[in-house]
């Protein structure tokens, strides 16, 4: 049974029209490997097995009354923690919200359910979105399939863990900073974070509101994009345009973000020009392009997100801190200080650094390339300290700008996944998708699975 | 607070006190780090501002 879940949605989808597979065939052989491997992985923090398989039911009703409701109907899905889910508790991954049961559905939660979809449970997700992994709480971290010491990044760590650990197929996760597209990294599966503002975030606990945004986590972009496709209410469909090759397709090449960094692993340059090499072969043009020092994005979303998460915690932090796990504490209290003003020309230099990377699109590029994180993941002893620990990424940058991203697979390092960015103009994320596609059916990377626990 | 100085342990427990959070003295050197390194970050902010002046259209 669990072989159904090495179906893709759009081979299930047909075969559930088709009355060849059923809803709760799919959600049964997801329960069974949640049972089997999630011990290891810890991927979920609720596993909803009674409504999973009532929604099931419903689906396949549904679908033999000829009612069909979207490219989800049927489709086994998990939630992160951070989502606001009526009938499952939600603790926004701490302990200050332990028990606690909110009145409604997040606004794409709802419209998952809308469409058909089986929310299988809750994900794991670092407290409150910030940072992690920490120890300190009633709930441990998500484990990497790929190596169960290692941690998976985040803050969608149970997001990517029950992807890749193969739990199911597409999860819903949230991208502040990077929280979707370095966890799809880390743990070697696709990682999308559409435009700034492109899906609603009623129900969201919110951490940094001019960054936060929807993201998904999947096993492939093409069930990245149908899940977009299933929550967004846009009559354009993003799944279902692919190109034939990326002839005349401009890539610009931002390696200078990397390739000099001191912190990048060394096995990221090989992999990364690779990659270019990759859509150089596929037709595309590929040209270095100058984005501005990484580090001037890095200053401005960093003023950002701090001056905007102390502010929205500032009471419950008075309430209750002690509740709060320790570095989560330390780290959103570190905009204390910050002010009015130092918010405001950090938004600036936003606006500023915005238009800079838009200038590469207005010339021509379709897409920029640049890396993802800048090692593979590390060991769980590495984050065993009092201070927050941050490993080198290039996915701020992208929230600063609000531009749409996906994450994808771009090689391995002694068994463990590298990952890179592709990132797109703004409400540009049907051409994006499609040159990911392009990219990704080159690569045999989605086939290459973690060692079975 | 001097913008123009980093700032100082005294500086982030007046405002914690301010706001009603208890800052426990084991965290407070850590917090202090956060934000000397959010400080920087607001001054380069400036600087970036100040160098591209009338430059909002590149």
């Amino acid at each position: 049974m669990s072989a159904l879940l090495d179906l893709s949605i759009s081979e299930a989808a047909p075969a559930l029209r088709q009355r060849q597979l059923s809803s709760v065939d799919l959600t049964e052989a997801c329960l069974a490997r949640i049972e089997a491997r999630d011990p290891i992985y810890r991927a979920f923090v609720h596993v909803a097995a009674e409504q999973a398989l009532a929604a099931a039911r419903a689906a396949d009703a549904a679908l033999a009354h000829g009612e069909d409701l979207g490219p989800l109907h049927g489709i086994p899905i998990g939630v992160k923690d951070l989502f606001d889910t009526a009938d499952m508790p939600t603790t926004y991954g701490s302990d200050v919200f332990s028990g606690h049961r909110p009145q409604a559905d997040a606004a794409v939660v709802a419209r998952l359910r809308a469409g058909g979809a089986v929310i299988l449970g809750k994900l794991e997700t670092y407290e409150f979105a910030m940072v992690g992994p920490v120890f300190d709480r009633s709930t441990p971290p998500a484990a990497n399939p790929w190596k169960p010491d290692h941690f998976t990044g985040g803050s969608s760590s149970g997001s990517a863990a029950a992807v890749a650990g193969g739990l199911l197929r597409p999860a819903l996760g949230s991208d502040t900073g990077g929280s979707a597209r370095s966890p799809a990294a880390y743990c070697g599966v696709v990682g999308f974070k559409p435009t700034y503002g492109a899906l609603p975030l009623d129900g969201v606990f919110p951490l940094s509101p001019s960054f936060d945004h929807v993201g998904f986590l999947s096993a492939s972009v093409t069930e990245a994009l149908l899940t977009f496709d299933a929550i967004s209410g846009r009559a354009e469909k993003l799944a279902g345009n692919p190109l034939p090759d990326l002839t005349g397709i401009r890539v610009g090449y931002a390696r200078n973000w990397f390739a000099v960094d001191p912190q990048t692993h060394p096995a990221m340059l090989p992999a990364m020009d690779a990659a270019a090499s990759l859509f150089s072969l596929l037709g595309a043009r590929v040209e270095e392009i100058p984005l501005p020092d990484v580090s001037r994005f890095e200053a401005a979303g960093a003023v950002i997100i701090h001056a905007e998460a102390y502010a929205g915690h500032k009471a419950l932090m008075a309430q209750h801190g002690e509740r709060y796990s320790r570095k989560v504490f330390q780290n959103i209290l570190s905009g204390l200080l910050l002010d009015e003003t130092d918010l405001e020309t950090a938004r600036q230099a936003a606006v500023r650094l915005t238009g800079q990377v838009d200038a590469h699109f207005h010339s021509g590029h379709d897409v920029i390339l640049t890396a993802n994180t800048l090692t593979p993941a590390l060991p769980f002893p590495h984050f065993q300290t009092d201070a927050a620990v941050w490993t080198p990424m290039r996915t701020l940058a992208f929230n600063v700008t609000g531009h749409p991203v996906f994450a994808l697979p771009a090689g391995f390092h002694e068994g463990l996944p590298l990952g890179l960015q592709l990132v797109g103009p703004r409400h540009g994320e049907a051409r994006l998708g499609a040159i990911a596609q392009a990219y990704e059916a080159a690569t045999d990377f989605a086939a290459i699975k973690p060692p079975l626990p | 607070m001097d913008k123009d100085k980093p700032p100082r342990i005294e500086d982030i427990e007046a405002a914690a006190a301010r706001d009603g959070i208890h800052l426990a003295k084991e965290r407070a050197p850590f917090v202090l780090e956060g934000t000397r390194f959010l400080h920087d970050a607001a001054r380069r902010n400036e600087r970036l501002i100040a160098e591209t002046e009338g430059a909002d259209e590149p």
